[in-house]
């Protein structure tokens, strides 16, 4: 990770420049520059090997003026207090855009799965929840999974709730198993969004999506679901890349008349990382992990990290790529956004591309709290008829005042969590 | 006129899809300025679900025909409503069910099903739901759950046995779905037309002086499943609309129009997302008198004079024969038909049928008249048909004077009938199963057959004749209807499977056996000393030691079975 990036000044920066546009008074500003509450946990765990390490983790609430807070806990080594405070802003954004009910908020412990066993892996998803459970529930913060967090993270970490409070919530978490309080459709729903919102900006441009040839950084979960859906919308992905976990960088993957999204999940591991010897038998050309970026395609999905697109790489963008769906959280950074505006780039902002993640993790609370589950037909039309809306939104506001997609997604999210927060009576 | 036609996906309208987009543009064509008249041509918004869509469900479900070969139809049926809807196709359903909240028709489009030489009309199935839930959820789950039923029945037992009888290979059906809107009005909690009908440009029924070529009319009160079911209707040719079918008064009274089919505005009791029906509900005709469109629909009888007079009185048995409108002319309503398939005709070249539904503007006194279907009619040829008096008449087995088709038929050695001894008209519910199960077999040896019984082949009303669906009986290529003392009706002709028959070339012979005749008869002693493949309750199934011949000559109406 870039060590001068710092994703939470890059997300102040973002909300102070719409703050300007929209001429928010001061303490409303200052109010949503900063997360509400923010817990700092150290989590003793005992190791397999009978030692104790303790990880350090936070939960950052940015606001929840709109309703409960609502975003995931990720599981990194490099996982930092600013990032979790960023994502927790991005996320209040986030459900804001999509026009939810839930504010934002961002978890994370610092550690690395890929080096701890399943027991490990519990036992620190115990202790968070011990630390933190008392700022967490269905009508607090709803937490879900995220960067190397599963649904089983999830499901241990509602059992300690529910443990602890003596109940049954399982509202407290979203992300869970089907059968167990989970959601049909959720882990396809961001990948799906993700093209949800694609589909509608190639008929923005009158594109035919059947012309189109996409490159896509990642092959994670998100990533998979939107190149299946993608190539379901008719579409080509020449190049994907990935983290190879042995070798500790990541490399891209091309073929030029497309790739085999079901012959690449067969030789890929459960971290998303895809076997290089196997894919090369498999005619995939094997390529540094930056060269997603230069593709020579009409569509760039990131769909891994935040900061891969930045002022040092958004030159190696090729002249025809005509979109970028920002499937992953903050992948570019202020200094490339400004060089894809003067080329006329259309972008979907992360907040809005991403969002079908978090809007199937409402409609799982929505379901817990009815206790009542939907057909996976009757989730995936919800989210296609509320990520489509609130593009159509986005991309009319931008068309009626000339605006940079981000820009007009920020000015809608921003604008209706200001306005919760002086209805409340709090600015 | 307004373009109503929207798609979701890409690939076929499949047969019915492609038959309405027809429909528009040749009326654009025809009628290009609105016509000031009574009547407004409409075709019922709607959108179509391409063809391709089906094959990305089946694939994205894995599902196959060989996975369900041994399944019943209701299995089949919930296989597919336990399948997800393609994701990127299935908000768009969604966005149906959020714009309409009024009665939607799921309609089958078959490429086979309504092509010209595809002749599998009516195999799959159509639901009709409501669609009136305040709640949008409830509205988009009843539509999707209709479309996956639509989808099923492209795999259900009898559309196997029917594409293997006719030689085609179901695993490239592509099944395309159209959603209607339902043409009609409300009725209280129910929801109809005022009326339905079919109209062919050509007539192999002409009576009262018509020519063939004047065509022919089908109507009935309500929707247009009483007509598809072969229930009671009313028809006429357009060449003469005043004029009844020739029957006797007290004949035309009992056989007039009782009941009509309506949609249940209502929430079902129970939830039965696998039954074709779950939301219609047969209702008397009493339920056009509650309001006005009853005086345009029928005559009352009067027993002092034995005489219909047309429209309602408020004493007396109302007949639907739709005289006020047919015989007073009403709406030019006849005028407009007639020109449709005549113009309808003459432009695509062919003897076509129609399909619609009508409703009555009380308030500005003009019809709505919705176009639901077109496809073409097959003539036949009689060309190259032996003479059927040139043939020895000791060899005759089954002779009819009243015979439907023209054709020459060789090669059957298959005769599965029903003895007058075994025939009993309480029992014909029970038939269909038994005839349906030798049908099968036959189908899957390969082997076409002459099928005999007594009664309406098809009727809905068990007391009319045995109630088959064309697909228990589709390896039939003669199908032989007769009369018994206690199973006497008029005989149906054909007309419960029209358009089947027509375009599956078999042969339809009515043999009245009050009579007897040296025209009309068959010979049952000598069908008693072929080889008895079986007996079963009912039917009995012989192989004929000679294979047999069978002649119709359409002109003549006449039809012999014979050997040689």
């Amino acid at each position: 990770m870039n060590k001068s990036y710092n994703a939470f000044k890059m997300a102040q920066q973002q909300f102070d420049s719409i703050a300007e546009h929209l001429s928010l008074d001061q303490g409303t500003r200052s109010l949503l520059r900063v997360p509400m509450r923010e817990y700092h946990v150290n989590i003793p765990v005992k190791m397999d090997d009978g030692t104790v390490e303790v990880f350090n983790g936070f939960r950052c609430q940015h606001n929840d003026a709109l309703g409960p807070g609502k975003g995931g806990i990720r599981f990194h080594p490099l996982e930092t207090i600013d990032t979790v405070r960023a994502l927790s802003m991005w996320m209040t954004w986030k459900c804001s855009v999509v026009d939810i009910p839930l504010g934002g908020s961002k978890g994370g412990v610092v550690c690395d799965p890929h080096h701890l066993s399943t027991g490990e892996q519990e036992r620190i998803c115990r202790g968070y929840m011990r630390q933190i459970a008392g700022a967490l529930g269905p009508v607090r913060d709803v937490p879900a999974p995220d960067v190397m967090t599963s649904a089983q993270h999830m499901l241990w970490m509602m059992d300690e709730y529910e443990t602890i409070t003596g109940g049954k919530y399982p509202g407290v978490i979203t992300g869970k198993p089907v059968g167990l309080g989970g959601s049909l459709g959720r882990t396809e729903a961001t990948g799906f969004g993700v093209v949800f919102t694609l589909r509608e900006a190639l008929k923005e441009l009158n594109i035919s999506p059947s012309e189109t040839t996409a490159s896509i950084q990642g092959f994670g979960n998100v990533a998979q679901y939107a190149i299946q859906l993608f190539i379901q919308l008719g579409g080509t992905v020449t190049c994907v890349s990935c983290w190879d976990q042995n070798e500790a960088k990541s490399f891209a993957f091309s073929k030029k008349d497309g790739i085999n999204l079901d012959e690449l999940r067969s030789i890929t591991d459960h971290f998303g990382g895809i076997d290089k010897e196997k894919a090369q038998d498999l005619g995939y050309e094997v390529l540094p992990g930056e060269a997603w970026i230069e593709q020579s395609v009409d569509i760039l999905i990131p769909a891994a990290l935040e900061n891969q697109i930045t002022a040092e790489n958004v030159s190696k963008i090729s002249r025809s790529v005509k979109i970028i769906a920002e499937a992953a959280n903050g992948p570019t950074t202020p200094e490339a956004d400004q060089v894809l505006k003067e080329r006329g780039i259309f972008v979907i902002p992360d907040f809005l591309a991403n969002a079908g993640g978090v809007t199937c993790s409402y409609f799982e609370q929505v379901q817990n709290n009815m206790n009542y589950y939907w057909e996976k037909d009757e989730v995936i039309s919800k989210l296609d008829i509320k990520m489509t809306s609130a593009f159509m939104a986005v991309s009319g506001l931008a068309r009626k005042n000339n605006l940079f997609m981000r820009d007009a997604a920020y000015i809608i999210s921003v604008n209706r969590v200001a306005e919760a927060c002086k209805l409340r009576g709090w600015t | 006129m307004k373009n109503n036609i929207s798609y979701i996906g890409i690939g076929s309208p499949g047969g019915k899809g492609a038959g309405l987009i027809r429909i528009q543009s040749l009326i654009d064509e025809l009628y290009p300025e609105d016509r000031s008249s009574s009547i407004n041509l409409i075709i019922p918004e709607m959108t179509i679900i391409l063809s391709d869509v089906f094959g990305q469900f089946i694939s994205e479900n894995n599902l196959s025909l060989e996975q369900v070969k041994d399944k019943t139809d209701e299995e089949i049926s919930r296989l597919f409503q336990q399948s997800s809807f393609p994701p990127l196709l299935v908000g768009e359903l969604r966005k149906i069910s959020n714009r309409i909240s009024e009665p939607l028709a799921v309609r089958s489009s078959s490429f086979t099903e309504d092509s010209l030489n595809k002749p599998l009309a009516g195999l799959f199935a159509t639901k009709m739901i409501p669609n009136n839930s305040p709640d949008p959820n409830i509205r988009f789950m009843q539509l999707i759950n209709a479309v996956k039923f639509v989808y099923s029945s492209t795999w259900f037992s009898s559309s196997r046995d029917s594409f293997q009888a006719a030689g085609f290979d179901l695993s490239t059906e592509m099944m395309s779905v159209i959603i209607q809107r339902v043409h009609g009005q409300k009725h209280g909690q129910f929801f109809l037309p005022a009326f339905s009908g079919v109209g062919r440009s050509f007539n192999y029924y002409p009576f009262g002086g018509s020519a063939q070529e004047s065509g022919i009319i089908e109507l009935a009160a309500g929707l247009g499943k009483t007509i598809v079911d072969g229930g009671r209707k009313w028809l006429f040719c357009p060449e003469n609309p005043g004029t009844p079918p020739p029957a006797s008064m007290k004949a035309m009274l009992d056989s007039g129009q009782t009941h009509l089919w309506t949609i249940d505005l209502k929430p079902p009791e129970k939830e039965s997302p696998l039954d074709e029906d779950e939301f219609l509900t047969k209702k008397t005709i009493k339920l056009l008198e509650e309001d006005e469109i009853i005086r345009f629909l029928c005559s009352t009888y009067s027993p002092e004079s034995d005489r219909l007079e047309m429209g309602f009185q408020k004493n007396g048995f109302k007949l639907i024969d739709f005289s006020p409108i047919l015989k007073g002319g009403l709406f030019g309503f006849n005028n407009c038909m007639s020109h449709l398939l005549k113009d309808f005709s003459s432009k695509i070249n062919e003897e076509i049928e129609i399909e619609f539904a009508v409703n009555i503007n009380l308030e500005s006194e003009e019809l709505d008249l919705a176009l639901l279907q077109i496809r073409p009619m097959k003539k036949l040829n009689s060309a190259g048909t032996p003479s059927i008096s040139s043939i020895d008449h000791k060899k005759i087995i089954v002779s009819s004077n009243n015979a439907l088709g023209n054709l020459f038929l060789e090669n059957i050695i298959d005769f599965v009938y029903i003895l007058p001894s075994v025939f009993s008209a309480r029992n014909t519910a029970e038939m269909p199963l038994e005839i349906e199960r030798i049908n099968r077999t036959l189908i899957s040896e390969g082997r076409s057959y002459v099928l005999c019984g007594f009664g309406r082949w098809g009727s809905s009303d068990p007391a009319l004749g045995i109630p088959v669906k064309w697909s228990q009986i589709s390896g039939a290529r003669v199908i032989i209807e007769s009369t018994l003392p206690d199973m006497n009706p008029d005989l149906s002709q054909g007309s419960h499977f029209f358009h089947n028959i027509l375009n599956t070339e078999t042969a339809y012979l009515s043999i009245d056996n009050r009579g007897m005749t040296k025209e009309s008869f068959i010979d049952f002693e000598y069908l008693e000393k072929q080889c008895i493949i079986f007996r079963e309750k009912y039917f009995t199934h012989v192989r004929l030691n000679n294979e047999i011949k069978i002649i119709v000559d359409g002109k003549k109406s006449e039809g012999v079975i014979y050997y040689e």
